[in-house]
């Protein structure tokens, strides 16, 4: 039976480099998943993942070993994310509270009759990858852990070190946020086409 | 359940994450309302794409192997179980706002300066004691037969005139600079070796109870180094410069009466015993006349041979009249240079 993550922490504050190893090769993936997912360029997420490991190591005298493993490296690799994408400056924040809340909801006058005309399948791949460029990085991250690891709220608020209600209602405007910027693109795409075809 | 409320939660229905009895509520709902059922149509569609992860690219074969590399190169051999100083830094910088901690510096410095506080006194007498040290520093370094280069950097003209009580203090401190036995006879460093010396060469007495004046020359050829320093009881100060090869400079400084007694005065204007007649240096002291210096001067500065150039000029360091003389085998703009350098 393969240790858990714990005790491979416990191994490794012993002084044990193979049982850091061994958490380093169970959780390269998602923390790369995460970091791509946020910045959309394998070299930079390659770059974050490593910076995350290295920062793992030298905090993990901070790790309360009687918590869960997952939950710390998930957050660190969010806030990794978050501080280098603040630092470069390709991230404009949004509140999302002046934005989104307090407008009507953007797609309740849209005609939903044929989703097929609303949406098609391979743009909407194209586009998704590009509108998650353009949420909040909190947001981001909230979609990120639910749909690419898979992450129920508790897990998520675990992660993110807020309150499983607070995930909810983020996770709520974190999908109405997105879906706005997704229709913002398929109505600009529609405009160009009607332009193109008009000429 | 309306509209609104199956809205809110139908991202939840199409994640599976719904209790069972809100599920069925909107299912009940979808069943009767088409806009809900279209709009449930473009959150799964969504809700799929999202989950997609077909796109994201492989990691790099070796980067379990760079991230254990950069572990145990350094980032953090040292660091698991331990607090390192960039930690430590780093959790104060948290803790502490630079800013604030900033102006809380600025506000306590403004206060002392306007109260004068004893620390800032402390501080300045320190700097006073510390220049006069350092001199002191410097004349022994000079005289202390270290490397030819070393002694060429520390050479330089200290002038100091020091209050009494300052000189005294000092002199606590330095005793080489009290010196007793200001005026006794030479301390040659091919007699004593290599030890430090504790003559003060470089210190002439005007009026030993109240002021003394260091003169050394700010310039001294490359190669050449303080071989020797005497000083008599007249207050007369004889340096030597040599090289390893043996050629010699030689810099005499005396006090003197005032207007000097075997030369008359020309001012701005240095002239030279063998070499061309025509030769000047313009003077930059303004306190000071240069002279036409004769055998005397010659015999005076000691080793001169008969191919040397003898310089001499005077100057004047708080009312007292000093002439300085440089003597070598030197071309006569460099001995020009050396003597215009100790003014």
């Amino acid at each position: 039976m393969a240790p858990s993550d714990e005790r491979l922490v416990h191994e490794t504050m012993q002084g044990n480099p193979q049982a850091f190893e061994e958490l380093v090769h169970r959780y390269q993936r998602q923390v790369f998943t995460i970091a791509y997912r946020m910045t959309n360029q394998r070299e930079e997420a390659e770059d974050i993942a490593q910076e995350v490991f290295i920062t793992v190591f030298q905090k993990l005298y901070q790790f309360d070993t009687s918590r869960r493993f997952a939950p710390w490296i998930q957050r660190i690799t969010v806030n990794t994310c978050i501080t280098r994408l603040r630092k470069k400056k390709k991230v404009v924040l949004v509140n999302f509270e002046d934005n989104i809340s307090n407008r009507t909801d953007p797609f309740i006058n849209i005609d939903y009759n044929d989703p097929a005309v609303v949406y098609d399948r391979e743009e909407l791949k194209l586009d998704l990858k590009e509108a998650l460029l353009q949420l909040p990085e909190s947001y981001r991250a909230m979609l990120i852990l639910r749909y690419q690891l898979d992450m129920s709220n508790q897990e998520i608020a675990d992660t993110l070190g807020i309150t499983r209600e607070n995930v909810e209602v983020k996770m709520h405007r974190a999908r109405k946020s997105l879906r706005k910027v997704l229709l913002e693109r398929q109505d600009e795409r529609r405009q160009r086409g009607e332009l193109s075809a008009s000429r | 359940m309306n509209c609104q409320q199956v809205d809110k939660m139908l991202y939840l229905f199409c994640d599976g994450r719904l209790h069972p009895y809100l599920r069925s509520q909107i299912e009940k709902h979808l069943e009767n309302c088409p806009g809900c059922r279209n709009n449930l149509a473009i959150t799964s569609m969504e809700t799929e794409v999202l989950r997609l992860s077909d796109d994201i690219p492989p990691l790099s074969g070796d980067f379990c192997q760079k991230v254990m590399l950069r572990v145990t190169e350094g980032c953090g051999t040292e660091v698991y179980g331990s607090r390192t100083k960039r930690n430590t830094f780093s959790e104060l910088k948290n803790r502490f706002n630079p800013g604030i901690v900033g102006g809380i510096v600025a506000v306590l410095v403004l206060l002392a300066l306007i109260i004068k506080s004893p620390v800032l006194s402390v501080f300045e007498y320190g700097q006073s004691s510390s220049h006069l040290k350092h001199s002191a520093d410097q004349s022994i370094s000079v005289g202390s037969g270290q490397s030819p280069k070393a002694q060429q950097l520390t050479a330089g003209v200290r002038e100091r005139k020091a209050e009494p009580g300052e000189a005294e203090t000092t002199a606590d401190s330095e005793p080489q600079l009290n010196a007793p036995d200001y005026g006794r006879a030479s301390t040659d460093a091919s007699t004593h070796g290599r030890s430090a010396p504790s003559f003060a060469p470089q210190v002439s007495a005007t009026n030993m109870t109240s002021r003394f004046t260091v003169v050394r020359p700010y310039y001294i050829p490359a190669g050449y180094y303080l071989a020797r320093a005497e000083s008599d009881t007249t207050g007369a100060l004889s340096l030597i410069y040599a090289t390893e090869d043996g050629s010699q400079v030689h810099v005499l400084v005396r006090p003197t009466g005032g207007d000097d007694e075997t030369s008359p005065l020309v001012p701005s204007k240095m002239s030279t015993l063998s070499g061309s007649d025509s030769e000047t240096v313009p003077g930059t002291v303004t306190k000071s006349s240069f002279v036409d210096s004769q055998q005397q001067a010659r015999s005076e500065a000691g080793g001169a041979q008969n191919n040397e150039s003898v310089v001499s000029c005077t100057v004047y360091v708080d009312d007292q009249c000093y002439r300085i003389e440089v003597s070598g085998s030197l071309p006569v703009e460099e001995l020009a240079r050396i003597a215009d350098s100790c003014k």
